[in-house]
């Protein structure tokens, strides 16, 4: 499991163009989706976590990782999702650079930039299926869409504004 | 001397500029990394803020090369501008030094969290908090494809090209990663501008 984990993170650590946000939908996709290591809850744990913390959002791997294999998981999803990067940019770097006003490339860019819209959107849709549950689980939503949208509040201002709309909801339905 | 443009897949700094030393880096890249809150934008914003204005190792046009990359790349965009900036100003081990301590203080957080939350898990509070985020983050998330829609659907084409690959994944469950693939290499063909690409005067 652990060496299968690594596997997925490498191949989407190479193949993801498009920025962190066209890793989501692959993550979700194997490790949700494809072999249910994880929960839909899980994952939205992971995005959260990897939104607080500082550096990039895909540091949420290392998460992912422990829940599935603890440290070495976390450790080995790390290296598999940034590695690839790393190397091809110091690879391919300065000839990439040389070709980026080319037709293709633009096209390239621009194929996956809108494909990663539409992919990240899905797996929006899969997160409220499970996350969406009852009118309160809406309107938590719907607060933190408005405040990270409209009011341009730092998203972990949204985030932790929602975890603790959810602890108090608990306090008074079930305490 | 002037500085000369890098040739071939060269992105080293030339050795004319006086050397940044590896300690000053990693450090650099570890502060980076540990106050670097936020999207993508800002995390690109609090690096060029370090290393272009505040040490001017790079220029800001060098630095725009490394955003470029970046986005041609895969992975996050920051972590391809740091390895750029990195390679370009201490070569292989510049580049391994900051890609490992860019990375340094959020994993160590992250398993810090991890290791907390598998504690506790179970216990009531903490599902009723992070039932909270799951909704939190639905919210969170359908503002950011709106914000990242916005700025790439720029024509009725655009929109079925996000139609197209939400379906395949929402509806066939096709595996994102090939579509992804997909796209890159189908927009290389017909999303190439048509007139030919500008050029400079």
């Amino acid at each position: 499991m652990l060496l299968q984990f690594f596997l997925i993170t490498l191949a989407i650590g190479a193949f993801a163009f498009g920025g962190g946000y066209a890793m989501i939908a692959p993550l979700h996709y194997e490790l949700v989706t494809h072999y249910g290591w994880l929960t839909e809850t899980e994952f939205s744990d992971a995005l959260a976590i990897g939104q607080i913390t500082p550096g990039p959002l895909m540091i949420m791997v290392a998460f992912m990782g422990y829940k599935i294999a603890g440290l070495a998981g976390a450790t080995l999803g790390t290296l598999g999702l940034f590695l690839p990067s790393g190397l091809i940019v110091l690879a391919i770097g300065g000839s990439y650079l040389r070709f980026k006003d080319t037709p293709a490339i633009k096209g390239m860019t621009r194929g996956v930039a809108l494909a990663v819209v539409g992919l990240l959107a899905a797996v929006v849709i899969d997160l409220a299926r499970s996350a969406i549950v009852s009118p309160v689980d809406a309107l938590i939503g719907l607060g933190a869409f408005v405040a990270a949208g409209p009011l341009k509040r730092d998203p972990i201002v949204a985030l932790i504004g929602a975890g603790l709309v959810g602890l108090v909801r608990y306090l008074i339905a079930g305490g | 001397m002037a500085r000369v443009k890098p040739r071939g897949n060269d992105i080293r700094e030339d050795k004319n500029v006086s050397p940044v030393s590896l300690t000053q880096l990693g450090l650099t890249f570890l502060k980076i990394g540990a106050l670097g809150f936020g999207g993508p934008f800002s995390l690109l914003a609090i690096m060029q803020t370090e290393v272009v204005e505040r040490r001017k190792w790079l220029t800001a046009d060098e630095f725009a090369q490394g955003v470029a990359i970046g986005t041609l790349t895969p992975g996050p965009i920051f972590f391809a501008a740091v390895i750029f900036v990195a390679y370009r100003l201490r070569g292989m081990r510049g580049a391994a030094v900051c890609g490992l301590s860019v990375l340094l203080p959020s994993f160590v957080m992250v398993i810090i969290l991890a290791a907390l939350f598998v504690q506790v898990e179970s216990s009531p509070w903490v599902v009723a908090i992070s039932r909270g985020i799951a909704a939190g983050v639905v919210g969170f998330f359908i503002s950011t494809v709106l914000k990242t829609g916005r700025a790439v659907v720029t024509d009725l084409r655009g929109a079925a090209w996000v139609a197209v690959a939400f379906l395949a994944l929402a509806w066939l469950k096709v595996n994102p990663l090939a579509l992804i693939v997909a796209a890159g290499l189908l927009g290389a063909w017909l999303l190439r501008p048509v007139a030919p690409v500008e050029k400079e005067r």
